[in-house]
């Protein structure tokens, strides 16, 4: 919505009082000059109808009383309409002025507005200069914020960046030293592994018979903590009966099987497997 | 004046050998052996010198390793034994034998050639075939005991036996 | 050095990650037979009657130890026993007993099987005794067991007025021996049917080769052959209607096949080598057989319907008698591996042509195959003597027969009997 000035008002408060001044003038010229007419007129007509008959004058007289009588009517008419319009005129009037008052009123009040406006505009004014110095300033506070915040930014990436090398290179070592931890502990499974095997091998009564060379079964192993043999069951056949039995028997054989003390290593050999082959014949 | 002398002599001779030679079939076993009842150069109708008769005392031929090929040496226990079954029409069976070395029925077939051999042989001296039967017995009737290399050679042979 | 090689043959041989399962390789052991303690229960023991399952142990341990894969214990008190056969008779009166046992895995401790007989006479015990070893060895092997068949053999004996010749036949451990025919002369060449009813053997007691064809209950024979010259190795078709015969009729042997309902002979081999021991396949297609048609004896196959021989045996001067397996897997025969070398028994795989020298003494021959295709029976010499030795076809387990008396030689094993 478009803001009046004060000026505006001003300029709208004058065409009102010239529109009414003009209005006002036209209404009273008008009611005066329409009564002084008419009388004039009646004469003339009487002068010119002496020579008529009776009936005539009769008719005439009653032509001539008919038609005063609708002068009057006219007149009366005309009267009332004066009357009216005078009415009107004066309501216009007091309509106008009451009109003007109101529109001084509104000019008043809009006079007061303005000036509030005009107040509020310059307050408006100061607070947007303030504002926008303010912004001005906040803006220069953010952006020196801002710049500081990308200084304080990259410099906590990089000391994130060393604290990751650092985290990296202690993990690295970490790795290192687990993967020697667990090298350790594979050579340790290798190596209890290796009793385990010696000792199945002294328990294994491989079977004589034909055609058991090339053969090979698996054996599915689990153990106690104690290493005692809790089941033994093969889970690929060689094919042979007696093969697979031998195999079976020397896991039972060879129980309780020794177990490591570590208890990471032990874990390994809770349940795994056996593969027995028997190799070409020498 | 000594030719009665000998003469007694040569049949004392060809009586002990007969006698030798029964015992001999003695051992070989009783009558199913028929043949070596009389062996050759006795019996009716033999006409021969002493030469002839030990010729045909000889009633073995040998033969060397997986072979059925008769050595030339025995041309004249051939042509002796030839002889006799021409002139007596004696049937006659050659027995053929292999040594120990390989598988029964296989050496029945190599005693078998042997024995055929010899049947050729005595038939390209002229004697008819129906004369002659043949059997094999392969490594079964052993004459020489033992694993020797002699004792193979004794039982690699061809035997002429006259049936009666 | 060894340690090290088996350090890294350990290494290698062991897989192992976090994720996966340990797997340790096991390739050494000892070869040796399964222990197994034969012996009558507790029971029994206790009850200590008359008759005992002990007679029947008795036949049991030998039938294992026999067949070369079993080491029979009398107690199960030995270290390393790995099964117990408990078994316990009882006598029900009057010659009825009940027969029982129990077949034990000590290591898994539990009873493999188990079996009740009812109304046995004391003179089935042996029997009885035969099948209880057929049950515990197909137990423990998967494999048929042959303790219940029959081994047809010929005996010599010398006598004082010569040798005599018979041909014989006894249960698998050589026991309850009967003499089916008895001649001055050679017998050869004992072949059973595929049925076990009849044996076919040649005889010379006419001094002439002769095939003949026995009923084994009856004793009753029926002479088949007796053509000029050789009739010998014969050998039943799987079917039973065909025996194929060597004839050297016509000049040179060969091999016939006579339909034994017509008697009509058809000659399947031609050529002037010496063509002899014919030997079936499983399915009648083909003969195997020993001829030197290529200079000297080798085995060769034939096929029956094209009448086409293509030789087998390539390793070894002299390869002859052969044999199949019942599986057809392999050829069982004598074997010479270099001229002037021993004989023995071999068995060559037909499908590689790879050859195992199973036996090791100097003389060895006519193999025969137990019907499950465990054992060999085969000829051998102790001294002057032909005695039966036993092997199984690995080589190992290695057994001699003692004779009672003279030489036994030529064993056939008969078919599975039901």
């Amino acid at each position: 919505m478009k803001k009046y000035t004060q000026s505006t008002y001003f300029i709208i408060a004058l065409c009102l009082h010239i529109l009414l001044a003009i209005l006002l003038f036209l209404s009273l010229e008008r009611t005066i000059f329409v009564s002084e007419d008419k009388p004039a007129l009646s004469q003339k007509e009487i002068i010119n109808a002496v020579v008529i008959n009776k009936n005539d004058l009769q008719k005439e007289v009653a032509r001539l009383e008919a038609v005063e009588a609708q002068k009057r009517i006219h007149e009366e008419e005309k009267k009332q309409k004066l009357a009216l319009e005078e009415k009107e005129a004066k309501d216009k009037i007091i309509k106008a002025q009451e009109l003007a008052a109101e529109l001084e009123k509104k000019n008043e009040v809009l006079k007061l507005a303005q000036q509030q406006e005009q107040k509020k505009l310059e307050e408006k004014q100061q607070q947007q200069k303030a504002a926008a110095q303010a912004a001005k300033e906040k803006a220069k506070a953010k952006a020196e914020a801002e710049a500081k915040a990308a200084q304080a930014a990259k410099e906590q990436k990089k000391a994130e960046k060393e604290a990751q090398e650092a985290q990296e290179a202690l993990e690295a070592q970490e790795a290192q030293r687990q993967q020697a931890l667990q090298r350790q502990k594979q050579d340790e499974v290798t190596r209890h592994a290796q009793l385990i095997r010696s000792r199945i091998n002294e328990n294994w009564r491989k079977p004589l018979g034909f055609d058991l060379t090339g053969l090979k079964c698996k054996i599915d192993v689990k153990l106690l903590p104690t290493g005692e043999v809790l089941t033994a069951s093969v889970i690929v056949s060689s094919g042979s009966v007696e093969f697979d039995r031998s195999a079976e028997l020397a896991v039972r054989k060879a129980s309780p099987l020794p177990m490591p003390e570590d208890p990471f290593v032990a874990n390994a050999f809770r349940q795994f497997d056996f593969t027995f082959s028997s190799l070409e014949a020498a | 004046m000594y030719t009665r002398g000998l003469r007694h002599l040569a049949v004392g001779l060809v009586l002990c050998l007969g006698v030798v030679g029964c015992s001999h079939n003695a051992k070989q076993g009783a009558k199913g052996q028929g043949a070596y009842t009389q062996g050759a150069g006795e019996g009716a109708g033999f006409v021969g010198s002493e030469q002839e008769r030990e010729l045909l005392s000889r009633n073995k031929i040998y033969f060397a390793f997986d072979s059925s090929g008769i050595d030339a040496g025995y041309a004249d226990v051939i042509n002796a034994h030839a002889n006799y079954m021409r002139q007596t029409n004696r049937p006659v069976r050659i027995e053929g034998h292999a040594d120990e070395q390989g598988s029964r029925e296989y050496n029945v077939a190599l005693g078998e050639r042997r024995a055929r051999a010899v049947a050729n042989a005595l038939a390209a001296q002229g004697v008819a075939p129906q004369q002659i039967a043949i059997v094999s017995f392969g490594k079964e009737k052993p004459e020489a005991m033992g694993h020797s290399e002699e004792a193979h050679r004794l039982n690699r042979r061809a035997v002429i036996v006259y049936e009666n | 050095m060894r340690i090290f090689l088996s350090w890294v043959i350990l290494c290698v041989s062991i897989s192992f990650n976090a994720q996966a399962r340990l797997n340790i390789e096991i390739t050494e052991g000892m070869v040796a037979a399964v222990p197994i303690a034969v012996m009558k229960s507790e029971e029994e023991v206790r009850n200590a009657h008359g008759t005992s399952f002990e007679q029947l142990a008795v036949v049991i341990r030998n039938d294992l130890r026999m067949c070369g894969r079993f080491e029979p214990l009398m107690s199960a008190q030995e270290p390393g026993v790995e099964n117990i056969v408990l078994g316990k008779v009882q006598a029900l009166g009057n010659d009825n007993f009940m027969v029982s046992f129990q077949l034990l895995d000590v290591y898994k401790t539990n009873v493999l099987t188990q079996q009740t007989f009812q109304g046995v006479k004391q003179q089935d015990f042996r029997k009885l005794a035969h099948h209880i070893s057929d049950v515990i060895y197909e137990k423990l092997t998967g494999i048929r067991g042959a303790f219940s068949t029959r081994v047809a053999y010929v005996m010599v004996t010398s006598t004082m007025n010569g040798k005599r010749y018979s041909l014989e036949l006894a249960d698998a451990d050589g026991f309850n021996p009967i003499t089916l025919v008895k001649s001055k002369e050679p017998i050869m060449s004992p072949s059973w049917s595929a049925d076990g009813r009849q044996l076919a053997f040649v005889s010379f007691e006419k001094n002439r080769a002769e095939i003949y064809i026995m009923k084994v209950a009856t004793g009753q024979r029926e002479l088949l052959s007796r053509f000029p010259g050789i009739n010998g190795a014969p050998a039943w078709s799987p079917d039973g209607r065909t025996l194929a015969v060597v004839l050297s009729k016509n000049g040179t042997p060969k091999i016939y096949l006579m339909d034994l309902m017509t008697k009509t002979l058809t000659q399947y081999t031609d050529g002037l080598s010496i063509d002899t021991e014919p030997a079936w396949s499983k399915d009648g297609r083909t003969l195997y057989f020993t001829s030197n048609r290529g200079g000297k004896p080798q085995i060769y196959r034939l096929d029956l319907a094209t009448k086409k021989a293509e030789r087998i045996t390539y390793v070894g001067e002299y390869n002859a008698r052969p044999m199949l397996t019942p599986d057809g897997k392999y050829l069982v025969m004598m074997h010479r591996s270099e001229r002037g070398g021993s004989f023995n028994i071999a068995s060559q795989e037909l499908a590689t042509g790879q050859v195992s020298v199973l036996t090791h003494a100097n003389l060895d021959e006519s193999p025969t195959l137990s019907p499950n295709g465990a054992m060999v029976l085969y000829g051998t010499q102790d001294g002057d003597r032909q005695v039966l030795g036993l092997v199984t076809l690995d080589g190992r387990g290695q057994l001699r027969l003692p004779a009672r008396e003279g030489s036994v030689q030529e064993p056939a094993w008969s078919p599975f009997l039901s």
